[in-house]
């Protein structure tokens, strides 16, 4: 039998050419979307910060002079193309008042998701008309989803606790999300395209965000 | 990818498993591919192997460009096209592995024949004899680690690594080189 200390004296050398053997030449390839999703999220990869910036200088001055400066990623948040978002700062919350004319007729699709964290499962699901509420649970930890769609005839309005919380921006495949945490609570609130997707429970940061970046609808 | 790095404010946002991503991901699915010939198994297996890398990444040096690394990212890559393509038969290569059972690989690269004699014998090994001396001699990795990473038991893999040295022992003799 060969001794281990033969092969780990050759081992370096032996592993160059192993690599030699199968020097080709490699072509970029091409990843699917939400590929690196899944090994980020297994990797345990930090998730990205927004890459927008509050865009409008004025906007900012004007928030700064009404003592609101501590709310912009809300302000942010509450810019959208196709819903009329209103926003309602209080001492205790941050209400959002969420409409659209958008005419949407088709059916109402739900949540499916792709990466859950290890040990978390799905404990209890609510269709409704043009909502969905899927709680998730384990042991020490909880999630909660809400999906809402909203159309020219459903409004919606939600209250995020944002006293004494830090609210900040951050991205969500693309799209603008406003995270509020406080103490071991985590929100994220962000919309694709007419629907609302609301996670909140007491999973870490970075699980509730590779939850998000790994929802379908459908 | 791409895109994800370059939306990254700061490098130390960059941790080492998306830099070893991003600098091995195309050369894993390139011989994943070489292997499976489908390009949807083969993107599956690259995730596979990265996912099987995580626990043993503080094990590689800090140097994403590293051999070390290089190797063991395509050891990974191949081993899970390999399990893959036993899996699903398709029988496209004249490449097979030995599974442990026998040594029946058919060398689909070329040998070398440049270097030392031992560390020749080791790379000209089939596939998974040579991974397994690299796995356990290189990266370090224990027999348990392996089994993990293979879904085998320990007992498997210590037998499969004991049969690997006695291959690796026969071919040098055959070579008449002297490992005393």
């Amino acid at each position: 039998m060969i001794d281990d200390n033969i092969i780990e004296g050759y081992i370096g050398e032996a592993r160059d050419l192993w690599l030699k053997r199968r020097e080709t030449e490699t072509a970029e390839h091409i990843f699917p979307e939400g590929f690196e999703n899944k090994i980020r999220c297994a990797g345990g990869w930090k998730h990205r910060p927004a890459t927008k910036v509050i865009a409008s200088a004025v906007i900012a001055a004007v928030l700064v002079m009404t003592g609101v400066a501590g709310q912009l990623p809300v302000f942010e948040f509450a810019q959208n193309d196709l819903l009329d978002i209103g926003v309602s700062i209080y001492d205790e919350s941050t209400d959002f008042s969420v409409s659209t004319d958008y005419v949407d007729n088709s059916e109402v699709k739900r949540p499916y998701f792709n990466w859950l964290p290890k040990g978390v499962v799905e404990e209890k699901r609510d269709n409704n008309t043009l909502s969905t509420f899927v709680r998730f649970k384990n042991e020490n930890v909880e999630l909660t989803v809400v999906v809402i769609k909203i159309t020219h005839t459903s409004r919606n309005n939600s209250i995020v606790d944002t006293e004494d919380a830090e609210s900040r921006l951050i991205e969500i495949n693309g799209n603008k999300a406003l995270m509020v945490k406080k103490n071991n609570w985590t929100v994220i609130d962000y919309f694709i395209k007419n629907y609302m997707v609301s996670l909140s429970g007491t999973l870490s940061t970075d699980d509730i965000v590779c939850i998000a970046e790994n929802i379908v609808l459908k | 990818m791409l895109i994800y790095l370059a939306m990254q404010d700061t490098s130390c946002e960059r941790d080492r498993l998306a830099e070893i991503y991003e600098k091995y991901k195309n050369q894993m699915f390139a011989l994943a591919n070489s292997i499976l010939g489908d390009v949807r198994d083969s993107e599956d297996v690259v995730h596979e192997a990265f996912v099987a890398m995580i626990p043993y990444i503080d094990r590689l040096p800090e140097e994403a460009a590293h051999p070390k690394v290089r190797a063991f990212a395509l050891t990974l890559a191949e081993s899970k096209a390999l399990d893959l393509y036993r899996k699903r038969k398709r029988r496209k290569l004249v490449f097979w592995d030995d599974a442990f059972d026998e040594n029946t690989a058919v060398p689909f690269y070329d040998p070398v024949t440049e270097g030392s004699d031992i560390a020749k014998a080791i790379a000209n090994l089939s596939p998974s004899d040579s991974r397994l001396l690299m796995w356990r001699f290189d990266v370090g990795l224990t027999t348990k680690e392996i089994a993990k990473i293979l879904g085998k038991k320990e007992g498997t893999v210590t037998r499969a690594i004991t049969r690997a040295k006695e291959r690796l022992a026969k071919e040098l003799e055959k070579e008449g080189v002297s490992i005393k």
